[in-house]
């Protein structure tokens, strides 16, 4: 109170007549006083602990180690998960590599067919008797024409053609003052006639008449020769005669396809596709090739140059199809090769699509020989491709599998001494795929204890598994899982290797594979905590924390230490303390000689081994001064846990199983101003 | 101060009186029924406020004027602390060594915590200027005087607690402590006049109204404060409510901090046969604290379950908070009391022919009305037997008990001539005397002249 007084305000007046008074006082008395203050004990009672932990905060604070099953009353189950290891399984996957044939002959091509040939057979020449009245005006009497033979001059296309189809275009233009009619007339070649022509209408002065004729079948030469004869029926009217005029015959050759010629050949495309088969048992939807190439070579038989184009459409890169343009001159052949990493490859029936387009601009005004059955030719090959993923089906294949790893033992099998039997189990073998197909896992899981002193196998028969995650779960009945447990007894295994071969793609199915997949190997234990303990001892040295000022119990002149136990947990614990200075020389021990022994009985267990009703306990310590300068002298305590189960019996737990803890002190505490 | 020097100081008293004595009105003797010497308004039974006793001088004498000269007026009370507590409990041996307090010594000190509290109280009055004047039959006082109130009151379970510890099942409550000090300064008018009424009794009416200016005050009020310590697993509840307000920067002559205002009222009635009953209230009124006010508050709770944990321990640090200052006003009553008194009076040189003078004795009580924070609730009883060899010396001496200070003996005495008027008294003269079993002590002084 005089500390709060002095705290509110700085004249203290009450304070200060407390002084007065006492110096008043004292100054009046005859006894001398010399003010102190004064020393006591006192006896304090401090809640040092209570605390109910229950099964399920334990769980709670070990994820790692324990879980329960709500479906089983909350049993309780020790779950530990280490990791094997891992193995790669993706890298082998990869198809042989093929090459094929394709080509083209050219076919019937066209030939060029601008020229136009023509001659003039004039009226001295069809009609000799009207040369008396050149140059005169006058009526011209009708007449027939006297026949007359002319060459027509070359046709400069070609030299020489076999026609296939084409046409012959006739056309007489009459440059006389008076009508003609009834024309006909024979071409030949020097193989013979070509055509014959009667043509019976009558073509006015100026105006041409035509006649289109069809050929083929045969080899046209360019030279043709004319029998040229006709009528005209003449002009009453005067009209002014000139023989020099006359009758102009042309020829012209349209729409030629030949199959051989010697000849002027115009621009012409031919294109072709073809499939060439790779593996028909890969059928690939989309791969990422890693390695691999195509090759391919083209040839060109004819007197043509060619610009030859090839397309794959499955193989892509960035979504563009493969395409290459060559040009091949005439009569050579042209190789490309194109390195395949990192391209795509779409091959859902084992084969791989070509096509090419081959152009050539023709031959211009030169003459060359050229036959239908001249080709464009070419081959191309794939070398063995590997894919860096490959999604669609592929054959199965098989591949070793080995891997280990060593987990770090837990605190509870470092410390826990005695014999311990599991009674019940479970080991899941996880296996983590990336793998997008099944695989079948087979071999032998082995492990060991730390020092080695302890090992132990389980066969993995052959199993299949599905991506992504799948596991093979061993229990006490499906295999000799207790066996392999109890060889370790509290000592769960600490380092564990499995052995064996995963074929991948067993049932050659659809599915997916990348050169870096890999399966992931984890041995999950689930052991539902029945066991038995025997002479089970959990010890551990903790240090004393420097945040605990021991200095404060000096004054302590003697406390009582009184534990109330509530146990229902089927298990009988007692514990010992030993207080220890920084060399672990014992200073005080608890319970000590004399006193009672700190043991819990364990709760009452029905026939299945799960706790009934929990056992009571009070027990009281008590210390004297002496104990209380060796704990505060103490730098660690040294504790053991005395572990058996009800009568040696298999028991269980469940997370509603609890022990409830007060401990409460009485201490007798000195007190004197410092 | 050795009984020498207070033999020396009586002794000069004395003889101060004698010089004076022939100046003295002979007119005691002459008056009518009334005309014993004036006995109860003094130090003792008013209090330590001399304006009522300048008033009476002014009425019953022929006095024009009145000058009080400075003086301080103290009391010192307590239901524990003794000189003897002192010596035995807190004070170190002949070898130097502290005190033990063993459990029946410990008893022994919380025995005295009477009325469930133990109550340290200290009030002086510093009588700084009083003049007064006689008009007609009216007298007109006029004062002031710097007035000190310093208490702590401490709940029985808080020694209890730190002697024997925290008994499980036990609550302990520290409700209602305080401690508190308060400088206020009061501007006083008093009148007086008397009244003759038939049969020769005589009233006389006391008034006095004051101003008061608040100068300092610090307090500090634990309204509630409790420990509990559960008996099933010994944990502890503990929960408190404390204010704490405080004027800043309190200096000389000093300043301003608030304001209030006091009344004081009594009546004196005197029978022609000696007897006379007195009657008033003083110490009526407020004062509210206003400027510079700080206050805070320090509030709350804690349940220590296991001390062994961290988190608790360290919760346990914050657990009560300390406001932020604040400025604050505060109305505190000022301690009024209700006054009685008393006395029978006679003239002993008519009875007898050896005892001259007039002697008297007369009872009385002081109860506090309100519960003033300034002085704790209390009661207190005394009895006087007056005595007045000479008209200018006055003797009384009786018992006296406070529900607050116990037992002590209450002493008198006044020495008075024409214009000299001195009293000096005390309400346990042993306490002032170092008797170790002494609670409390007082000494009240009274010295103006007239003319």
């Amino acid at each position: 109170m005089l500390k709060l007084l002095a705290a509110s305000g700085r004249h203290g007046v009450s304070a200060l007549f407390l002084v007065l008074t006492v110096a008043f006082l004292g100054g009046c008395s005859k006894g001398k006083l010399s003010p102190t203050a004064p020393t006591w004990d006192v006896s304090l009672h401090f809640p040092l602990l209570n605390r109910t932990q229950t099964l399920q905060e334990f769980v709670d604070q070990n994820p790692d180690a324990l879980t329960s099953d709500p479906d089983r009353g909350g049993l309780l189950i020790y779950a530990r998960s280490d990791r094997i290891g891992n193995v790669r399984i993706g890298s082998d996957v990869r198809v042989t590599g093929k090459s094929s044939s394709y080509g083209r002959a050219i076919g019937e091509f066209s030939v060029s067919t601008s020229s136009v040939i023509g001659k003039l057979i004039t009226l001295g020449t069809i009609a000799p008797q009207l040369g008396a009245l050149h140059g005169l005006v006058a009526p011209v009497p009708p007449f027939s024409f006297q026949r007359t033979n002319v060459d027509l001059p070359p046709i400069s296309d070609y030299q020489e053609v076999n026609l296939t189809s084409g046409l012959l275009l006739l056309r007489v233009i009459n440059q006389l003052p008076i009508p003609i009619d009834t024309i006909n007339l024979r071409a030949s070649d020097t193989l013979g006639t070509v055509l014959t022509v009667n043509y019976t209408e009558m073509i006015p002065p100026g105006d041409s008449g035509e006649v289109l004729q069809p050929l083929g079948g045969r080899t046209y030469y360019n030279h043709f020769h004319l029998d040229f004869g006709g009528h005209s029926p003449g002009s009453t009217a005067p009209v002014r005669i000139d023989t020099s005029e006359g009758i102009v015959v042309e020829a012209q050759l349209q729409d030629v396809r030949a199959s051989y010629a010697i000849a002027k050949i115009p621009s012409l495309s031919i294109d072709r596709d073809t499939m060439v088969a790779i593996d028909d048992s890969m059928q690939i939807q989309e791969a990422e090739i890693s390695s691999g190439s195509l090759s391919y070579r083209i040839s060109n038989e004819t007197p043509l140059p060619f610009t030859i184009t090839t397309m794959i459409p499955r193989f892509t890169k960035n979504g563009v199809p493969f395409q290459e343009e060559l040009f091949v001159d005439s009569n050579s052949a042209s190789v490309k090769d194109i390195d395949l990493s990192g391209w795509t490859l779409q091959m859902p029936d084992g084969k791989v699509q070509v096509y090419f387009i081959a152009k050539t601009l023709g031959s211009g005004d030169r003459l060359v020989t050229l036959s239908a059955s001249e080709r464009i030719a070419g081959d191309v090959g794939v070398s063995d491709l590997k894919f860096a993923r490959v999604v669609g089906r592929i054959k199965p294949y098989t591949v070793s599998i080995s891997t280990s790893g060593n987990v770090q033992p837990n605190k509870l099998s470092e410390n826990l001494s005695g014999s311990l039997e599991l009674g019940d189990g479970k080991l899941v073998l996880h296996v983590a795929s990336s793998v997008g197909f099944s695989a079948q896992i087979s071999g032998t899981l082995s492990a060991r204890d730390e020092t080695g002193a302890r090992s132990a196998s389980l066969t993995v028969p052959p199993t299949l598994l599905k991506p992504p995650v799948d596991s093979i779960i061993f229990t006490p009945q499906n295999s000799s899982l207790l066996t392999f447990l109890n060889t370790f007894g509290s000592q769960l295994p600490t380092s564990y290797t499995f052995a064996g071969t995963a074929t991948i793609n067993p049932k050659y199915e659809s599915g997916s594979v990348a050169q870096g997949d890999t399966a992931e190997f984890t041995a999950g234990f689930l052991i539902p905590l029945k066991l038995r303990i025997v002479g089970g001892r959990f010890t551990d040295t903790v240090a004393i924390e420097s945040e605990i000022d021991t200095s404060q119990l000096k004054n302590f002149q003697a406390a009582t230490l009184v534990l109330d136990v509530e146990n229902r947990i089927a298990l009988r614990a007692g514990i010992e303390l030993t207080f220890t200075d920084a060399f672990y020389h014992p200073l005080l021990q608890i319970p000590k000689p004399g006193q009672d022994s700190l043991i819990v009985e364990a709760a009452l267990i029905d026939a299945s081994g799960f706790s009934e009703s929990p056992s009571r306990r009070t027990l009281r310590l008590s210390f004297n001064k002496d104990d209380v300068g060796a704990v505060r002298r103490s730098s660690y305590i040294i504790y053991a846990i005395y572990l058996t189960t009800t009568d040696e019996k298999m028991v269980q737990f469940r997370t509603s199983d609890y022990i409830t803890l007060k401990a409460k002190l009485e201490a007798n505490v000195h007190v004197a101003s410092q | 101060m050795s009984r020498h020097n207070k033999e020396k100081l009586l002794l000069i008293f004395l003889v101060f009186s004698c010089f004076y004595s022939g100046s003295v009105p002979g007119k005691l003797h002459a008056q009518v029924a009334h005309s014993f010497k004036p006995m109860p308004v003094d130090v003792i039974s008013w209090g330590a406020s001399n304006a009522f006793s300048m008033s009476h001088e002014l009425l019953t004498h022929s006095y024009a004027v009145a000058v009080e000269i400075p003086g301080l007026s103290a009391e010192a009370r307590s239901n524990v602390l003794s000189l003897k507590l002192l010596q035995d409990d807190f004070s170190k041996d002949a070898a130097g060594n502290a005190p033990y307090l063993d459990d029946a010594e410990k008893n022994r000190i919380l025995d005295l915590f009477s009325g469930g509290k133990g109550i340290m109280q200290f009030t002086s009055t510093l009588h700084v200027f009083t003049i007064g004047v006689r008009i007609s039959q009216l007298a007109l006082v006029g004062g002031v005087e710097d007035r000190l109130f310093a208490s702590v009151s401490v709940p029985r379970d808080f020694p209890e607690l730190v002697f024997f510890g925290n008994a499980p099942g036990r609550t302990y409550r520290i409700d209602d402590a305080q401690a508190i000090d308060t400088w206020l300064r009061q501007y006083s008018l008093a009148s007086a006049t008397e009244f003759l009424l038939p049969k020769g009794n005589v009233l006389r009416v006391y008034g006095r109204a004051s101003f008061l200016q608040g100068i300092g005050l610090a307090r500090v009020m634990a309204e509630s404060m409790q420990v509990f310590t559960a008996d099933s697993d010994y944990s502890i509840q503990a929960s408190g409510h404390l204010k704490m307000m405080r004027t800043s920067n309190i200096s000389f002559p000093g300043r301003p901090r608030g304001f209030g205002w006091g009344i004081d009222l009594l009546g004196e009635f005197l029978m022609p046969n000696g007897i006379q009953i007195s009657a008033g209230v003083v110490d009526l009124g407020s004062l509210t604290w206003t400027k510079d006010v700080e206050g805070r508050n320090v509030d709350g709770s804690f349940l220590l379950t296991e001390v062994t944990s961290s988190q608790q321990r360290q919760s346990f640090d914050s657990a009560f908070q300390v406001s932020t200052p604040y400025g604050t006003s505060s109305r505190i009553a000022m301690p009024a009391r209700l006054l009685l008194q008393v006395g029978y009076y006679l003239d002993a040189s008519s009875r007898t022919r050896w005892l001259p003078g007039i002697i008297g004795a007369r009872g009385g009580l002081s109860q506090t009305l309100t519960g003033s924070p300034l002085i704790p609730k209390q009661l207190s009883l005394y009895a006087l037997l007056d005595y007045s060899p000479a008209s200018w010396l006055r003797l009384g001496v009786g018992p006296f008990y406070g529900t607050v200070g116990r037992f002590g003996m209450s002493s008198l005495i006044e020495l008075e001539s024409k214009t000299f008027h001195f009293q000096i008294g005390s309400k346990n003269v042993l306490g002032l005397f170092g008797l170790p079993s002494a609670t409390n002590a007082s000494l009240v002084t009274s010295l103006f002249l007239t003319f």
